[in-house]
């Protein structure tokens, strides 16, 4: 009653069946949590050094952080272009305020120095 | 009319004096004072947290770096100095190809850079055009809510259910089978460029391997081994996120 009928002569015990009996089973789980464990406390251990690292920087240590300059002004742009690329300048002077403001935007965006510098000729020679 | 004239004497003038271009000063050529960021690039502009952040050197040439990143030893381990690679079929990038990365991809769209640290680490300065995903994230399991999250973040999407047939055909590598796994297709996902303290540091490449293990393609991963080391050695521009 209740239960898989076995059939004669096939033991039902998969553990005796490998013949490492349940203590041999104890044994392999407990070397697995184990290392599991050792693991686990490797992973702490490396971030915990990591952290107490950190602390060890020194805030804003580089003399070339951003943060004084993260806003690019158009007269630095103007600046810029002026001494870099003579020529691009030459024709980003001819160009109207709301151009030079318009290619200005772009460039504050992000935008290549090539593209700003073809920008600069395409508005010039046909005012796009 | 008479605008469209001298328009068109100025280009005359161009055409006909070819050096006019060319005279121009190039930051960075022989002759200049300016450090260039390599021949050719004087600087470059990239976006971090919506604002334009010029990227260049310190310009003093008698600039000595100070501070953590000069240090030249650390305890080993666990900050030993690692391979080349952070995994077998990840690409390694320098200083140059993060240049590169940062006007193309990363300005299309089609990229993001990835500075794996720990938030401590992370806000004491970064690289300007980061994002913080910190290893221990980028580590978790594929079925994770944070790691599901951050994968739809680098644009993969979420697969229902994939027939017998297709995922055979994907196995032998047809229908785009190296972008997808039974979970996610990265077909449209982004390139990640990783980067943590520098060639000593782990963060950065058990970031990689985390993402390799819940399928990200090994394509479209990059290592960016100089670091946050690197990038200081070379006088490059840094960023302090605002808290």
């Amino acid at each position: 009653m209740g239960g898989i009928p076995v059939p004669n002569g096939y033991i039902d015990d998969p553990v005796s069946m490998a013949g490492i009996g349940w203590a041999g089973v104890c044994v392999f789980t407990g070397c697995m949590l184990c290392s599991l464990s050792a693991i686990a406390v490797g992973e702490d251990e490396y971030l915990n050094q990591i952290q107490d690292e950190a602390y060890k920087v020194e805030a804003n240590s580089a003399d070339n952080t951003a943060a004084d300059e993260a806003k690019v002004d158009k007269d630095t742009f103007d600046k810029e272009l002026q001494a870099s690329y003579r020529g691009s300048y030459l024709f980003y002077q001819k160009l109207p305020q709301r151009s030079q403001e318009e290619i200005f935007a772009d460039y504050a965006k992000g935008a290549s120095i090539a593209d700003i510098r073809k920008k600069i000729l395409d508005r010039f020679l046909h005012g796009k | 009319m008479l605008n469209k004239f001298y328009r068109l004497c100025l280009l005359a003038i161009i055409a006909s004096v070819p050096s006019l271009q060319a005279n121009e000063l190039e930051v960075g050529s022989e002759g200049s004072d300016v450090i260039p960021l390599m021949p050719g690039k004087p600087y470059l502009h990239v976006m971090h947290n919506g604002k334009s952040i010029k990227v260049m050197r310190v310009q003093d040439p008698d600039y000595e770096l100070r501070g953590y990143f000069a240090k030249t030893g650390r305890k080993c381990p666990p900050f030993c100095i690692g391979p080349i690679k952070a995994a077998e079929s990840v690409a390694t990038f320098g200083e140059a190809e993060v240049f590169e990365f940062m006007e193309q991809e990363l300005r299309d769209g089609k990229g993001m850079l990835i500075d794996a640290r720990t938030p401590e680490w992370y806000k004491r300065g970064t690289i300007p055009g980061s994002v913080n995903y910190p290893f221990t994230l980028l580590s978790k399991d594929a079925d994770d809510a944070e790691m599901v999250d951050i994968l739809q973040t680098f644009g993969a999407k979420r697969r229902s259910s994939v027939g017998m047939v297709e995922a055979k055909l994907e196995e032998m590598g047809f229908m785009g089978g190296e972008m997808k796994t039974s979970k996610w297709d990265f077909t449209n996902a982004k390139v990640l460029v990783l980067w943590c303290n520098g060639p000593a540091c782990g963060q950065s490449p058990r970031a990689i391997n985390g993402l390799l293990n819940v399928g990200y393609p090994p394509a479209k991963l990059k290592y960016y081994r100089g670091g946050m080391q690197m990038w200081q050695v070379w006088g490059l521009t840094t960023v302090e996120p605002e808290s």
